[in-house]
């Protein structure tokens, strides 16, 4: 059913992402990258750790072969195409390449080619292909100087990129892998601790309602649609498609915030991935917030080649626009095609070239009808956005869609009222979504003042001065805020995921309980008491403020994380013992 | 050729691609100070200016064009190579 690459990576992992083995082995990598000398000792150190943690992938040795094979006719590969510098050496090499991608993948047009008859992995091939056709296409093309053997194994197999990304580029990772990193400084140290601790409360706390919530809607919303119920169909598939949405977002912006943040720890740095992607002004825009390592390699490697192609032979002033509108639906298609090997990513294909061309088309002719200066001043307005982030968001959820259906469904989708529900549920999510973005537009600068967030400079005068005569008020209005709206998020989240059902008053309270905690807990140390704490501690002793709050701040991150994930398993255990 | 003729050059190409006949291109022109040059509109610069020195420029080349000046430096020495790509 999930047969996406970040779904493969998240949970085909033995060594799962809160499992004390994965905490433990993040811990030591940290240790071991920072201490690490260049040369030798460093490269080994790097290979070990991938090794470890490609190893606890699989059950036997032997399912790894034919990656490893893979892996190695890819620097095959880039051998050739550094001595033949020739185009149509690299052209061969790529597509041979992408060929045997496509048949280890088992995508359906090749399922006349036997594979191996055993067991074997794929784990993190997906990416794996984007890092050694970077590489290929750049030696070819005469850009990069070959890695060494090693040195290409090490970036290959990264550890912390090697299920779901972010890709990065040779030219970045090469010299972290070199070199050891500089000395943190504790700002860096207490900000990737956050940032961990943020992954860690998105993928645990929010990915398991969001999920828990998915599920339950599916049933629900299949029986609408068989009994031909429109409008409650609309209103079903509509928080079904907004919670699905949340749950991939959660779960993958999480799981990037975790690897990056242990990444800083560690002292290297990888590219990011998301970019508040739920402030997208336009489809197009969201490519440039959402996944955004992939969308840049689909850029440089496919989209740019392509556009070039048709822009020599067939560019003119007035054609090279709508060249570039084809050249953006050849692209999108190709890069839905790779996240999933079944024939309804086709149809994920065909929502993502439409979505891409459509908006490149209203780009260019909404100039010419209403004049340049008109649109501008028109696409500046605060509705326009509100509705164009709204339509965009909501035209990604109903896409979406192809991640979690099966054929069976979407064939019931694909009949008699489907069409009218995900017609009508886009127009749905898109009017709302609007409004409460206007809410929340109106809303938050009064929610930022009360916790203190986004104040980055020097605290206010006039505040501190308040703050002194009720030092402990400083932290208590924000921790009681903190612990009531933890509890009333717990509330919601436990009944929409039926998590509460059929259980005895006092387990529910229990559960209540742990789970209000839990939130409270990853939230201060996720940083959302840093402003007032800072104030606090300001007002405190300002000299020893800045030591006080790196020490604090630069402890919890692990503490805490194992705090949470313990919290989270503690009520299985409260389950069977009541 | 040296790097300013190129400059030259490339502001004809630049105000005729992006439609700015009133355009004044420097060395550290880029995407953030010219009107119009965003992603799309580099891709179509490139084709004019590959049809215009008769060059090809590496796909990763593309990603580092980041402001007139890189991008005239890079024209030069792909044309003063023998056996440019």
């Amino acid at each position: 059913m999930r047969s996406s690459p970040v779904w493969e990576g998240l949970l085909a992992s033995t060594m799962s992402l809160t499992s004390p083995q994965f905490l433990a082995f993040a811990l030591a990598a940290v240790i071991l990258l920072r201490l690490a000398p260049a040369g030798a000792l460093r490269r080994v150190t790097i290979f070990g750790l991938n090794g470890i943690f490609l190893f606890s992938m699989v059950k036997a040795p032997v399912q790894l072969v034919p990656l490893a094979g893979f892996v190695l006719l890819g620097y095959g590969a880039i051998l050739i195409a550094g001595r033949a510098k020739s185009g149509l050496w690299l052209g061969i090499l790529v597509t041979g390449l992408v060929g045997i991608f496509i048949w280890l993948k088992r995508y359906p047009i090749v399922s006349a080619f036997p594979t191996f008859n055993f067991a074997f992995t794929v784990v993190g091939l997906s990416y794996i292909l984007f890092r050694i056709l970077h590489i290929l296409i750049d030696v070819g093309q005469g850009c990069l100087r070959r890695p060494s053997f090693i040195a290409y194994l090490n970036y290959v197999f990264f550890f912390l990129s090697l299920l779901s990304g972010p890709i990065q580029r040779y030219e970045d990772f090469a010299p972290q892998e070199e070199r050891r990193p500089p000395p943190p400084g504790w700002e860096e140290v207490n900000s990737s601790a956050k940032r961990v601790v943020l992954g860690y409360l998105m993928v645990i706390v929010m990915g398991s309602a969001t999920n828990n919530f998915v599920e339950m809607a599916k049933a629900p919303f299949f029986d609408a649609l068989g009994q031909s119920k429109v409008v409650f169909g609309i209103y079903l598939f509509a928080l079904l498609t907004f919670a699905y949405l949340l749950n991939l977002f959660v779960n993958f912006a999480g799981y990037m915030n975790i690897v990056i943040g242990v990444g800083i720890l560690a002292g290297i740095v990888l590219p990011e991935n998301f970019d508040h992607p739920f402030r997208s002004e336009s489809f197009l825009d969201l490519w440039s917030r959402w996944h955004i390592t992939l969308s840049n390699w689909f850029k440089s490697y496919l989209f740019n080649p392509l556009l070039r192609m048709l822009g020599a032979r067939w560019g003119t002033k007035n054609s090279i626009p709508y060249l570039g509108a084809i050249a953006f639906y050849v692209t999108f298609f190709v890069m839905a095609l790779w996240h999933g090997t079944t024939s309804i990513f086709v149809v994920y294909g065909l929502f993502l070239g439409s979505g891409v061309t459509v908006n490149r088309l209203w780009q260019i002719l909404m100039p010419k009808f209403f004049g340049k200066s008109n649109y501008k001043e028109l696409s500046s307005r605060r509705w326009y956005f509100q509705l164009s982030r709204a339509a965009t968001m909501s035209y990604l959820a109903i896409a979406l869609t192809s991640f979690w259906i099966d054929g069976e469904q979407a064939a019931k989708l694909a009949r008699s009222s489907g069409p009218a529900i995900l017609f009508g549920s886009f127009l749905l999510m898109t009017v709302v979504g609007a409004g409460l973005g206007h809410l929340w537009e109106i809303s938050a600068p009064k929610v930022r003042d009360i916790l203190g967030w986004g104040q980055g400079g020097p605290v206010n005068e006039a505040k501190t001065l308040a703050v002194r005569s009720g030092t402990l008020r400083t932290i208590a209005i924000p921790m009681m805020a903190l612990t009531l709206a933890s509890a009333a998020a717990a509330t919601v989240a436990l009944f929409a995921s039926r998590g509460l059902a059929g259980s005895s008053l006092p387990h529910a309270i229990v559960t209540l309980v742990l789970f209000t905690v839990t939130l409270a807990v990853t939230c201060v140390a996720g940083g959302v008491l840093d402003p007032p704490l800072s104030r606090y501690l300001s007002s405190r002793a300002p000299q020893r403020q800045a030591d006080a709050a790196a020490l604090w701040l630069g402890v919890r991150g692990f503490i805490v994380v194992s705090l949470a994930v313990v919290l989270n398993s503690a009520p299985a255990f409260i389950y069977q013992a009541f | 050729m040296r790097s300013s003729d190129i400059i030259e050059d490339l502001q004809t190409i630049f105000s005729d691609v992006l439609d700015l006949p009133d355009l004044r291109l420097t060395a550290e022109s880029n995407a953030s100070n010219v009107e119009g040059w965003d992603s799309l509109a580099h891709i179509n610069l490139v084709v004019a200016i590959e049809k215009r020195y008769k060059i090809k420029f590496a796909l990763a080349e593309l990603r580092s064009l980041n402001n007139v000046g890189e991008m005239a430096d890079l024209i030069v020495k792909k044309t003063s190579s023998p056996g440019a790509q």
